[in-house]
């Protein structure tokens, strides 16, 4: 595994060569594009179908006919924003919510995550094969089964109904899983540090000006990630969040009725298209902070 | 004890001991006024707590309460699962607690062996200086062993200790509750709660082992087309796949459930064509297997993805040395991904695999939001549905139904389930085997 | 030590534990625990009290509670109370959220749902003696919400609106000709709403013949509160002992199997997926309107929705309003055959051939939080929104058919539903929907039953072998379904 340390991008630079054409290759490339062509409808039909059904105009999934819907308008997107009905899906506030929770969380969250990822994988110290291996055991534990639990301490700590409670809640778990961070760390040459550390630098100073400004892919890809888990998750709002001017949008397209279909779609639409150009935008420290996480336990 | 503590030092300086029974006070004598002052303050923390309410909720955690609340006559009670958890937050501060009188001791020992040396006591700006670098391991993991400890162990051990009383169905607040086993009992006990989790189980190991496997080859599959020397623009053709990874996926899932809903435009589509409408999700016998091979599918959109990303970054790791050397051995294309591609991926993913596998095995998102609500009557499946997996049909039985105890029984034998599952895998892989050698 | 505790769970064993002077009293009226209960409603309004209110979907989407609680603040603005929204979802989970101070104070919701925090004691008896609306509102309404204890009976909630099932359906939509072709005892009603016999028979000559409609009646059939009825009407019943004994349950009593058979006629006649889908329940406004269907049975207080649909389908407001009708439910066949009898006998020979159809029913009404910390205010607002003229406005906001007596009367004038309604319930032919904590555990098995039978008729029609083709099969599955629901209810407890 010594060839862990990623190339940031890593997908193959097409053959510049000119190619001469043989029957075997027409037919490889008919049955490669084939597959392409086949591979991206199957990912792109769903989405393209929701982003069509958020522009019908009737609104309600039973009005379709086939697909699609029989008429489209944006009024379902301008509802969205301007039309609340009387309180019930104020999607706007929704939208709000979850910009917050997502990012103060990812903001904190990505700082825990490093932190551990880095000091588990640089020192060693009584009690880090005690944390690695209980890290382990209750990655195994079906997580929400302690939901009970936290609704009594969250409102024990008088945070039920507050935005709060998810950001406590998602950056105060986040680091569980340091381990693609300690991959990563793994991976970057220690003779930097040591260096460093000869030098006189403590070991604060190294993290900040040495092991910082090394780890931007993993940086970015940990707050992407700590910010893709709040922006969509449905569960602990659902659970935390009474009121509907504090939940967040996951838990608004949840609960809404079948008649609000448009509006759902819309509201899905909405919701997906940020983190969908966030992901499109930082796709290649996707792959290095998946192959980081994929290469060592 | 103090003698353990302090490694055999000759002679125990009093300042020592002053600090055992109140934190900081040696420091303080020593001169280390911030540091002193920080573990008074401690103290007396610790002291407000526990006397306030600390050993009153410790107490509360094994009598689960004493007196009911009548909330019709407005006299006030015990809440048996508040004082459950109080108490064992006491437990956990009082265990905290122990570990900075603890570091105290140790300190104010420091402090003396110091200046029984002649050294002068460190002040409260070297001391911090000493937590950012030599203690900076310990400094940095505080706040996320605290979050990790108050917000994950906690629930965790709680879950634990539900299983052991009779929390559940009536014994729910005001009622109060007592340890018992009752609820492993009834687990334990052949019957209804017993057959269904047998035929949970089975399709439960089914879904983890298929999804895991499904995802894994599809992903695969993808990064190797996409590898292909004769694909053009391939970062073009990986974004559809992107799409789908980013929609976040309770979208997707509620989204192909309207489509495979009895209304949905699939079997519109079937109905206007003349065809009979298919029961892709609905709650009925004929739909076990479309609705299990739905999730899968649906899953797979999900997963795959990622999981193609993952792969894309690994197969570019692989020396091209590899297969021109296989190349020229005569290998085919096929001889190549078997003997070199594969176990290389297989080995580096090996972690990730298991992992997933948990992850897969405890997934309550897919079947909740494709076909959350149903119980499926033909099979007798009890306060279950026939693609539920173990995680879904507890979540029924415990959120769903307030049966508490039952619910935590069931999850502790899922733990230990896929705990041994995924540890038999682990130990036998190659990767564990060889891990010290690619160290 | 366990036993002992669990003992103190019932409200009786508790009472008589904090209050040991009270031995147990037969008596019918308010008593010592009535007060003893009520004794926290001592008239006096907290001062400076904001009541939350719960209210449903329908209801806010319509713009009702907005109303009732902008006259709620205005009418209390001088004794400095105010009532406010609780925008939560309106299915509360009170056990839950209410030790933690979350909630509402006052929630509107069906009586089973309320009553179902009654027993553990987290929703609070009103001083029913104190209301304005006590003889206003009928015995059976009330009856929705008591609660038994030691010997006298406490209301956990103060009853609006009766629900049951009513056949909607829009009378421009009519067969052309029905008076020639559907009226044989010349009333003036179109025979197929009559009897479901007769709906039957033009349900399946629109299916072959065609019409104006693609469907005659469409219904999600796997809806336990409207199928209910079917069973209900030859002998069975939920729970024993005026539903209040959970031990013994009664779906598969009497001739139950004949209404399960009916059921399945439909299925296989309809031969449409779609309503064995829970979701059919809101996919019907839009079939009502786009006129996919002639008719369906549904809840008094959903006929705005239908409005709201057909003024999206070519309908103006008022049109829609003086079109879409909404009836009683057809009467069934004593046979329990749809087929059996000629469509026209069961008209003709009506009181020989067919019986009225029991239907399931619920009382919606308002209930007080125990955990509420301003019971006084909290009773002022149920009070008022409970008044004539507020449940006069609910009507006709909501087209709700009213609880109170004299609202009921008012309605009456100008509207039969009421009459029709209130017919049902004096004749007994309402089952209200239990008012004990087990009933939570009854509508998915149900509900189950129901996708089984209704399935098995789709199934029949693709040529698959049945699987409750018989009425032992029925009666079998019946059996299976008390078994199911018994063993929901006690086998963890």
């Amino acid at each position: 595994m010594s060839t862990s340390r990623t190339v940031a991008d890593s997908s193959p630079i097409p053959s510049r060569r000119p190619r001469r054409v043989t029957p075997g290759r027409l037919f490889d490339d008919i049955a490669t594009y084939t597959a392409l062509l086949a591979v991206s409808a199957v990912f792109v039909f769903p989405a393209l179908w929701l982003v069509l059904a958020s522009l019908s105009k009737t609104g309600d999934l039973f009005s379709f006919r086939g697909f699609f819907p029989s008429a489209y308008s944006i009024d379902t997107f301008r509802d969205l924003f301007t039309n609340d009905v009387n309180g019930l899906y104020p999607y706007g506030k929704w939208f709000i919510n979850t910009l917050y929770v997502a990012g103060v969380s990812s903001v904190l969250g990505t700082l825990l995550v490093i932190l551990t990822g880095y000091v588990m994988s640089r020192f060693q110290f009584k009690g880090r094969d005690a944390i690695k291996k209980a890290t382990l055991l209750l990655g195994i534990f079906p997580g929400f089964m302690g939901m009970t639990a936290i609704f009594i301490i969250v409102a024990q700590l008088g945070l039920l109904n507050r935005l709060e409670a998810l950001i406590l809640l998602y950056a105060g778990t986040a680091p569980l899983g340091y381990l693609v961070q300690k991959g990563y760390f793994d991976s970057v040459p220690g003779s930097i540090h040591e260096a460093a550390k000869m030098d006189g630098a403590s070991q604060l100073t190294i993290f900040i000006r040495v092991t910082l400004p090394l780890s931007k892919p993993m940086i970015v890809y940990t707050a992407l990630t700590t910010f893709a888990w709040p922006w969509s998750d449905c569960l602990l709002p659902q659970l935390l969040l009474k009121n509907r001017e504090v939940w967040t949008v996951a838990v608004g397209l949840y609960n809404m009725p079948d008649q609000q279909f448009a509006r759902f779609a819309a509201g899905s639409v909405f919701i997906a298209v940020p983190i969908v150009i966030l992901y499109f935008c930082l796709v290649k420290y996707i792959v290095s902070g998946l192959t980081a996480g994929a290469v060592k336990e | 004890m103090m003698k353990s503590n302090l490694h055999g030092e000759r002679k125990i300086s009093p300042h020592v001991f002053l600090s055992a029974f109140v934190w900081g006070l040696g420091q303080l004598l020593y001169g280390q006024i911030v540091k002193g002052l920080l573990y008074l303050a401690a103290f007396a923390g610790a002291l407000w707590f526990f006397i306030a309410r600390g050993f009153r909720d410790i107490a509360g955690f094994f009598t689960l309460g004493t007196v009911q609340e009548n909330l019709w006559l407005g006299t006030t009670g015990d809440n048996s699962m508040r004082m459950l958890i109080l108490g064992l937050f006491a437990l956990f501060a009082l265990v905290f607690a122990g570990v900075i009188w603890y570091a105290n001791v140790k300190d104010a020992a420091f402090t003396a062996r110091q200046a029984a040396r002649g050294n002068r006591p460190r002040g409260f700006r070297e001391s911090l200086a000493a937590m950012a670098d030599g203690k900076f391991h310990a400094a940095a993991l505080v706040i996320p062993v605290v979050g990790v400890c108050l917000f994950s162990i906690l629930p965790i051990v709680f879950m634990i200790l539900i299983a052991f009383t009779n929390l559940g169905g009536e014994v729910v607040h005001p009622a109060l509750a007592d340890w018992s086993f009752a609820a492993w009992q009834k687990i334990l006990s052949v019957g209804k709660v017993g057959a269904t989790f047998v035929k949970i189980l089975s399709w439960n190991v089914l879904w983890a082992v298929a999804s895991t496997a499904l995802n894994f080859f599809a992903g695969l599959s993808l990064a190797l087309l996409l590898s292909k020397k004769n694909v053009r623009a391939s970062k073009f053709w990986r974004s559809f796949p992107v799409v789908a990874y980013a929609v976040p996926a309770f979208i997707s899932m509620l989204g192909f459930r309207f489509m495979f809903s009895q209304s949905g435009p699939i079997n519109q589509m079937l109905t206007a064509s003349g065809r009979d409408a298919v029961f892709f999700l609905s709650n009925v016998e004929s739909a076990k297997w479309w609705a299990r091979g739905i999730g899968l599918f649906v899953y797979a959109w999900i997963m795959t993805p990622s999981i193609m990303l993952m792969t894309t970054g690994i197969l570019s790791n692989i020396s091209s040395d590899l297969y021109e050397a296989a190349s020229i051995d005569g290998a085919s294309p096929f001889m190549k991904f078997r003997r070199i591609t594969l176990p290389f991926i297989l080995f580096s993913l090996t972690p990730v695999l298991i992992s997933q596998f948990v992850g897969n095995f405890n997934n309550f998102g897919i079947f909740f939001f494709l076909r959350g609500g149903l119980q499926s009557n033909y099979a007798d499946y009890f306060l279950a549905s026939d693609t539920d997996l173990l995680i879904n049909w507890l979540y029924n039985l415990s959120v769903d139904n307030n049966y508490y105890a039952i619910g935590a029984a069931i999850s502790l034998v899922i733990f230990v389930i896929t705990a041994v599952l995924s540890l038999a895998v682990y130990v036998n892989s190659k990767a564990y085997k060889t891990e010290d050698t690619f160290r | 030590m366990t036993g002992t505790k669990k003992m103190l769970l019932l409200p009786l064993a508790l009472l008589c534990c904090s209050m040991p002077a009270f031995a147990p009293l037969a008596q019918a009226g308010p008593g010592p625990v009535y007060s003893a209960i009520t004794a926290r409603f001592t008239g006096e309004i907290e001062p400076n009290a904001t009541v939350m209110v719960l209210e449903n979907d329908t209801a806010i989407e319509l713009g009702y509670v907005e109303q009732l609680i902008a006259a709620f603040n205005e009418a209390y603005k001088d004794q400095g109370i105010k009532a406010e929204r609780l925008n939560t979802d309106q299915y509360a989970d009170l056990a839950t959220d209410g030790p933690y101070g979350y909630g509402p104070d006052v929630w509107y919701q069906a009586n089973d749902i309320i009553m179902k925090y009654a027993q553990a004691q987290h929703i609070l008896p009103v001083p029913y003696e104190a209301l304005d609306a006590k003889d206003q509102i009928p015995p059976s309404a009330w009856e929705a919400y008591a609660i038994n204890l030691q010997g006298e009976t406490l209301y956990c909630g103060v009853p609006v609106n009766v629900q049951s099932g009513m056949l909607y359906y829009i009378e421009s939509m009519l067969p052309e000709h029905w008076q020639a072709d559907w009226d044989v005892n010349a009333n003036g009603v179109p025979d197929f709403f009559e009897t479901y016999t007769a709906l039957y028979a033009l349900s399946a000559d629109i299916k072959e013949n065609g019409g104006k409609t693609e469907y005659g009646y469409l219904d999600d059939l796997i809806d336990t509160y409207f199928m209910g009825g079917y069973l209900f009407t030859y002998g069975a019943y939920i729970f024993g002992d005026h539903d209040t004994d959970p031990s013994d349950i009664g779906l598969g009593a009497g001739e139950a199997f004949k209404g399960a058979r009916m059921i399945r006629q439909w299925a296989k006649e309809m031969d449409n997926t779609e309503v064995v889908e829970k979701a059919f329940a809101s996919a019907a406004f839009s079939y009502l309107a786009t006129g996919r269907m002639l008719c369906t049975i549904t809840t008094p207080d959903v006929r705005r929705m239908f409005i709201r649909e057909m003024a999206a389908n070519g309908w103006t407001a008022e049109e829609a309003e003086r079109d879409l009708k909404m009836i009683n439910v057809p009467c069934l066949p004593v046979s329990g055959d749809l087929t059996a009898d000629g469509w026209r006998d069961t008209i003709l020979r009506m009181d020989e051939l067919t019986i009225p159809t029991r239907m399931m029913g619920g009382i919606n009404g308002y209930g007080i939080s125990a955990y509420t910390k301003c019971p006084n205010a909290s009773l002022a607002f149920v009070e008022f929104a409970t008044s004539y003229a507020q449940v006069m406005l609910r009507n006709a906001m909501l087209g709700i058919i009213p609880a109170r007596a004299d609202a009921a009367a008012a309605v009456g004038e100008t509207d039969d539903t009421v009459r029709i309604l209130f017919d049902k319930l004096d004749r007994d032919l309402i089952d209200i929907m239990p008012a004990i904590q087990a009933v939570g555990q009854l509508w998915t098995p149900w509900e189950s039953f129901l996708v089984d039978i209704t399935t098995d008729a789709l199934r029949e029609n693709r040529g698959e072998a049945a699987a409750f083709g018989t009425d032992e099969q029925l009666q079998a599955g019946l059996n299976r379904l008390v078994q199911q629901l018994h063993d929901a209810i006690f086998t963890l407890q």
